[in-house]
């Protein structure tokens, strides 16, 4: 008998129909992209393919790091933006792990013509419901698990590529099995994909280690800056432009290495709320949250009061359109607001 | 021996025991000392007098565990036991690997009426009467789960369980996470282990730490002949902080951050801990590379991904010694091959 919910299955069922009744499909990869967004898309362009569809996975806003070259079928992965594309070739556009559609695209406005269908497959819980049909699971770890069960539910055999993918999705965002949404069913998903690709170690190690020096530079600046505010719950590194620009440091070697700031600093007992401010150009600062304490200092409600980016209950990031120090002095006020119990404390 | 047999023979001799000594393995961390206090604990429970002893005083996280109050300090190798009928000896590969890391290494034994059962992951002498020994196993929770299941399990013991899993395997990216790895996470979880506590346990780490972390991030340096990252702590350096922060510190460099540098196929920390003496970790699990071999010319041991030894020497001549020691043993991986001469 099944464990999903009557919802589940109907949207599920309806997901495969669109599938089965299309001929072109497109997927996306949402801008800094990680492995969840990478890892669901590839798993469903291998069974896409094994159905005979006609693929298109397009790279989007960013450029994906080097280190998700080990992910099985990253090579078909088109360089192209959402806005770059002609779209009057395909019927169904399969959304997946983005909440809004910035989370398509950024450089220009997102429309969906009225012959295309659209369904978005997702766990934030900040996700707008923007497509004709949506699959929205906050309580899932990652947009990977949710694809699992649909492959599930759907009897489509999950090959090994398909499932060092996923695994790899479920692996990241969960930051490494660490987050509080990591459940007994989330490893009974890891067990069955081990044990159909047993090679993850070596596919974790591309992933993970394809630092370059610059990236131990900037976590050894960025751990030399530490602030305290609220007496001393909030942890906040920030680094801007011209920090970056004396130390040879490209904002391109901040990513990833942004979030393991966040990570390190929030494993301090005491340092509630983290954040890794980065100035990545002047004018345009991106902050990366993390908390201890997710009923408390629920982040996701930065997000709700910022309108400026996405994310979970534990981690969350925004991009500020300001230069840092401005981006400091407008993020100590959202967080008074927001958490008033960080003032009185 | 079949291990359900080996299992119940362990589980009958722990009924039957009514004394029992519990050491701690030298080199603390979350699975040895989660081992011993889920025996020491369960044992108590179970109407049995139990002495659970350790060569150093535990420090943080370990003083958090349930049980920690339970332990005694003492002096391992002139250590009486009295009259014990048996000691449980967890996550150690050797009896001498139950001395305190910074010590230098002398025999340890108990008399021969005392029954030793020996439950571990390592590479392992087979020291005990009973030797439950699975190198394959992510945790030495994992094979001391099995005998559990016959005694019984509670939340405390699966948090201790699932903080060892997580320190063992690293946040289950070793080598030696497999299928089972993640049924065993999967139950502990069932069993209610308190994740948060688990990764505070294994992940939290003071201020100080940080400030070490940034420190020593500059002093990594990297050896392109054979593409290891290294770092070198000095005696002044160590002395200046405590050592639980410096533990911590370094525990997340060698075991993360610096494990993290895509060019360094493995790391080397050597830290001078007293004057002449030098304490060296390898971690690997990047490439096939059984990094035992470099750790064994030091009588030291381990996992083939991470292994530790001491070395009795001032830092700059240790560093030599294993230098040496690398190039020896990883010429032939590491050299490029010579290209063919131009006809």
């Amino acid at each position: 008998m099944s464990d999903h919910s009557p919802e589940f299955l109907q949207t599920a069922a309806k997901i495969f129909s669109q599938i089965s009744s299309s001929h072109s499909v497109l997927l996306h990869l949402h801008p800094s992209p990680d492995a969840d967004s990478i890892g669901s898309c590839l798993s469903l362009l291998h069974l896409l393919e094994s159905l005979e569809k006609k693929v298109t996975l397009i790279r989007g806003d960013s450029v994906p790091g080097t280190g998700f070259r080990s992910l099985p079928g990253f090579e078909k992965i088109t360089p192209l933006t959402y806005p770059e594309l002609n779209l009057a070739q395909i019927d169904l556009f399969l959304i997946l792990d983005s909440s809004s559609t910035t989370n398509i695209s950024t450089l220009g406005p997102v429309k969906f013509p009225p012959h295309l269908k659209t369904v978005v497959i997702d766990h934030h819980p900040t996700n707008e419901h923007f497509a004709q049909t949506n699959l929205v699971i906050p309580h899932y770890p990652a947009t990977s698990q949710i694809i699992y069960d649909l492959l599930t539910v759907w009897g489509q055999p999950i090959t090994a590529n398909m499932a060092v993918n996923l695994f790899a999705g479920i692996y990241t965002d969960t930051n490494g099995f660490r987050t509080p949404n990591t459940l007994p069913s989330t490893f009974r998903v890891a067990a069955a994909l081990a044990a159909l690709n047993p090679d993850f170690p070596r596919v974790l190690w591309q992933l993970e280690n394809s630092n370059e020096p610059e990236k131990i530079a900037f976590i050894s600046l960025a751990l030399s800056s530490l602030e305290h505010h609220f007496n001393g719950q909030f942890a906040l590194a920030a680094i801007s432009s011209s920090d970056l620009e004396r130390h040879h440091i490209q904002p391109f070697h901040t990513d990833i290495v942004r979030s393991q700031v966040a990570d390190i600093l929030v494993s301090v007992s005491g340092w509630e709320i983290s954040c890794c401010m980065v100035e990545l150009e002047p004018g345009k600062t991106r902050a990366i949250f993390r908390t201890r304490d997710s009923v408390h200092f629920d982040l996701t409600k930065i997000i709700e009061s910022t309108h400026m980016g996405g994310g979970h209950k534990s981690r969350a990031g925004i991009v500020i359109p300001m230069p840092i120090a401005d981006a400091k002095r407008y993020l100590l006020d959202t967080l008074s607001t927001t958490y008033p119990s960080l003032q009185s404390s | 021996m079949n291990s359900d047999l080996l299992v119940n023979q362990i589980v009958a001799k722990l009924k039957s025991s009514t004394q029992v000594v519990i050491p701690i393995s030298g080199r603390l961390d979350a699975d040895g000392v989660g081992c011993a206090l889920i025996f020491t604990l369960k044992l108590r429970e179970l109407g049995k007098s139990v002495r659970c002893i350790c060569d150093s005083p535990l420090v943080f996280p370990y003083t958090e565990f349930p049980g920690a109050n339970l332990v005694e300090v003492v002096d391992i190798p002139t250590f009486d036991p009295g009259t014990a009928e048996l000691v449980i000896v967890t996550d150690t590969g050797s009896p001498e690997k139950l001395l305190r890391d910074s010590r230098p290494a002398v025999p340890v034994s108990w008399p021969r009426q005392i029954c030793c059962i020996n439950i571990d992951h390592h590479q392992n002498s087979r020291f005990g009467d009973l030797n439950f020994v699975d190198e394959s196993a992510p945790s030495t929770g994992f094979l001391v789960y099995r005998i559990l299941e016959s005694l019984g399990t509670t939340r405390e013991s699966a948090t201790l369980l699932y903080a060892g899993l997580v320190g063992d395997t690293m946040f289950f990216k070793s080598n030696q996470t497999n299928e089972k790895t993640f049924t065993f996470a999967s139950t502990l979880l069932s069993l209610g282990a308190d994740q948060f506590t688990a990764r505070i346990w294994t992940e939290s780490c003071s201020q100080e730490s940080l400030v070490i972390i940034s420190d020593l991030l500059k002093r990594v340096q990297f050896n392109h002949q054979y593409q290891y990252a290294s770092l070198s702590v000095p005696l002044e350096y160590c002395i200046s902080h405590t050592e639980e922060d410096l533990e911590i510190a370094l525990g997340i460099l060698k075991d993360d951050l610096v494990w993290r540098i895509r060019e360094a196929k493995f790391n080397l920390t050597l830290r001078e801990s007293s004057p002449g003496f030098v304490k060296g970790s390898l971690r690997g699990n990047k490439v096939p590379l059984d990094l035992r071999i470099v750790a064994r010319d030091f009588d030291g041991g381990g996992h083939a991904h991470g292994c530790g030894f001491k070395i009795n020497a001032p830092l700059a001549q240790a560093s030599t010694l294993v230098s040496r020691s690398i190039a020896t043993h990883y010429s032939e991986i590491f050299t490029p091959p010579t290209p063919n001469p131009t006809p």
